[in-house]
């Protein structure tokens, strides 16, 4: 365990990197076909200032005075961005040093990811930084992102922030989780790729976002740490508070170990990282998609009381693998009560529908869709019911009114997760937006609607654990 | 030894403890014997078989007055390895005259002088458990549970939680193996002792975050006697 950790001296220090005050962007360029000039697009896009790029070379860079060395630049750099070729990193890191700046970002790749000599100058930065009391990003990163403070990354992410905070150890993750969830109505607090870890590492930042106050859920990429016991107890500490949402890479990756005893040859790091993960009451995603899945659930969604479903289906036949599919994930489909059947009944028409769990609303839903939002307010006010699974076949506009004010009908809000099964699937996929972006979680397949209800619960029961009931 | 069964985790690492660990390390032994990993799980508080260790016939036949028959009787030195393969395990020993005729052979296999024998009772149960504790490189003290004998080896059941474990931590990981239903009752033998399975798992942890010199600890199997679980056979291994 990091000592002082509750005193939260962490936090004090990485905090201020979020928000700088000023931001130089050593190596910027703007020419066309450039990496290094797409930052700066972006940095112009959100408005950031004061902006210093700086580059030996240029004495204007679109349209703002470009300096040719940090030094130069007059008053206060808060943060440092390098991005100039690999064997000029080493001399930026100095000068940053000497210009006294409170944080460097190095997305310059080429060093220990690419062998000995890389490790040498990671270390040789490492050291000149701490020196003058600098903390490193990176190398080999794509930095941080901070809507509030305007902070972009490469990728064009959302510009109003949110509450999601990202931690990873992969840079293109980072980078596309922010951009194509953004377009989903999700809006992000940080986030954070870390690169080679140098200096600053993953662990840190999932301390600095378990602190922080704009951030109330977090994602994490994980491949490898340093310290699993930190990582541990800290998750463990976060989990009662937010939920982490963690994929981690590198499972079946198993270290050779020396084995006494049978118990030693059975616990690959695999068996030891699914339990260390449960046991910290993360939740533990397999793809890129879950990790989207997961997003919607968890910040749209409140946490269930139980785990009992309603399922409310136009088409009867998915209705009923889709009970399959809850089943097996833990979850259960119970009978609805007498009150909510007797109400059910009034509505579905008695030949083709089912007013038991799974509803079948029957092809009468296809004329008459007010037949889903009825169901919905039924079945949200049953207590035998926790959580509700809507596979509807109506959808747009249509959909998310009925959505929508269901939900508002709703007294004790239950999560309600949809999938659409209308018209064709590029049609489906132009509603996707609409809906998440009213805050509706959608899924395109109700074993993806189900598994993220798996989730919520499963997360649930680790927080009930830990938070005494109101 | 006496079985203890409803012990609660001991506070206090024993002299007695020590000694057993202190004498294996001088002797340049990297696993204790089956009797002296009993004899640490025992002070803990874990549930362990009631058995004697004996060196000669005499030594055999004072053994035979306070274990009971049906007994066991295998080697206990322990570097012997694929006891069961070599014929160093007699189970199902109903009188004196059994007990020595296996004595006999098993002293005559592995030809040791100074060789020892364990007497101990038979523990009767068709359900096996196993737990373990071992030290990950990143996440250090593990505690294993899963099924046991055979199994786990081709199953590969199991269900590892960091150490130390929580009460709930440990009846959640008792849930967590595929075959969990193990647990519940069926044909009229009982459903298990959840919660003495349960401050198992949390003793392994513990004596996994007390005891550095402790590298790895395996009770496999771990028999549910009419529900009641008891350490079968154990290995200690030393860091």
């Amino acid at each position: 365990m990091r000592k002082g950790m509750s005193e939260r001296p962490l936090f004090a220090e990485l905090d201020p990197m979020f928000h700088p005050r000023s931001v130089a962007l050593i190596g910027a360029s703007g020419k066309q076909g450039k990496v290094v000039r797409v930052l700066m697009e972006r940095f112009l896009e959100t408005g950031f200032h004061p902006l210093y790029p700086v580059n030996p070379r240029e004495s204007e860079i679109m349209g703002l005075r470009a300096y040719r060395n940090i030094t130069e630049v007059p008053g206060q750099v808060d943060l440092a961005i390098i991005l100039t070729p690999t064997d000029a990193v080493l001399t930026a890191v100095k000068d940053c040093v000497a210009k006294k700046v409170r944080a460097i970002v190095i997305t310059t790749s080429g060093f220990g990811e690419a062998g000995e000599k890389g490790r040498e100058v990671e270390q040789e930065m490492v050291r000149i930084a701490h020196e003058g009391g600098v903390r490193i990003i990176g190398p080999n990163c794509v930095g941080i992102y901070c809507p509030s403070s305007k902070l972009p990354f490469f990728q064009r992410a959302g510009t109003t922030p949110g509450s999601v905070g990202v931690v990873s150890q992969s840079g293109f993750f980072a980078d596309y989780l922010t951009q194509t969830a953004t377009a989903n109505g999700i809006k992000f607090s940080k986030a954070i790729s870390c690169g080679n870890e140098v200096d600053l590492n993953v662990i840190d930042f999932l301390e600095y976002l378990g602190e922080d106050p704009e951030t109330e859920l977090i994602v994490a990429y994980i491949e490898g740490i340093k310290d699993g016991r930190r990582f541990y107890s800290l998750s463990k500490e976060i989990s009662k508070r937010k939920p982490i949402i963690v994929w981690k890479g590198g499972l079946t990756e198993t270290g050779a170990r020396a084995a006494v005893s049978h118990t030693g040859a059975m616990a690959g790091s695999r068996a030891v990282w699914e339990g260390a993960l449960k046991q910290a009451g993360i939740v533990a995603v397999r793809s890129f998609e879950e990790v989207l899945d997961c997003l919607y659930a968890f910040c749209f969604e409140p946490l269930p009381r139980g785990r009992r479903v309603g399922i409310i289906s136009g088409p009867g036949g998915i209705g009923v693998a889709t009970t399959d599919t809850c089943l097996d994930l833990g979850l259960e489909v119970p009978h609805f009560s007498k009150n909510t059947a007797a109400r059910l009944r009034k509505i579905i028409p008695p030949v083709g529908g089912s007013v038991n769990n799974p509803i079948d609303l029957s092809l009468a839903s296809l004329v008459n869709p007010h037949l889903h939002k009825d169901a919905i307010d039924i079945v949200a006010g049953d207590e035998n019911i926790d959580m509700l699974l809507l596979i509807s076949v109506v959808g747009g506009e249509q959909l998310r009114e009925i959505v929508l004010e269901a939900r508002r009908n709703m007294e004790v809000r239950k999560p309600l997760v949809i999938t659409m099964m209308t018209g064709s699937m590029q049609a489906v996929a132009q509603d996707f937006p609409l809906m998440l972006g009213s805050g509706a979680s959608v899924y395109s397949d109700a074993g993806r609607a189900a598994k993220a209800l798996a989730n919520l619960w499963e997360y649930a029961q680790f927080r009930s654990r830990w938070v005494s009931p109101q | 030894m006496r079985r203890i069964r409803t012990g609660k985790p001991q506070a206090t690492w024993s002299k007695g403890n020590m000694k057993v660990i202190e004498n294996a390390l001088r002797q340049g032994r990297k696993t204790l014997t089956e009797h002296e990993s009993k004899l640490i799980l025992s002070s803990y508080g874990i549930p362990v078989t009631m058995e004697k260790e004996v060196h000669d016939v005499k030594g055999l036949k004072t053994a035979l007055v306070e274990v009971r028959f049906p007994l066991v009787i295998k080697v206990s030195s322990s570097h012997v390895s694929h006891k069961t393969d070599r014929g160093l395990v007699h189970v199902d020993i109903r009188n004196e005259t059994e007990a020595v005729t296996a004595f006999k052979k098993i002293m005559k296999e592995i030809g040791e002088e100074d060789a020892s024998v364990l007497v101990q009772e038979m523990i009767s149960g068709e359900k096996e458990l196993m737990i373990g504790l071992t030290r990950d490189a990143q996440f250090g003290s593990c505690v294993v549970f899963g099924l046991g004998g055979i199994f786990t080896e081709i199953l590969h059941d199991i269900c590892i939680r960091i150490a130390p474990v929580e009460k709930s931590e440990a009846l959640q990981m008792l849930r967590n193996i595929k075959a969990q239903g193990i647990l519940d009752a069926f044909r009229g033998m009982p459903c298990a002792d959840l919660d003495e399975l349960a401050r198992m798992i949390m003793t392994v942890g513990q004596i996994g975050c007390e005891e550095p010199r402790i590298k790895e600890i395996d009770i496999n199997p771990v028999i549910l006697s009419a529900g009641r679980p008891v350490a079968v056979d154990a290995l200690i291994a030393l860091s």
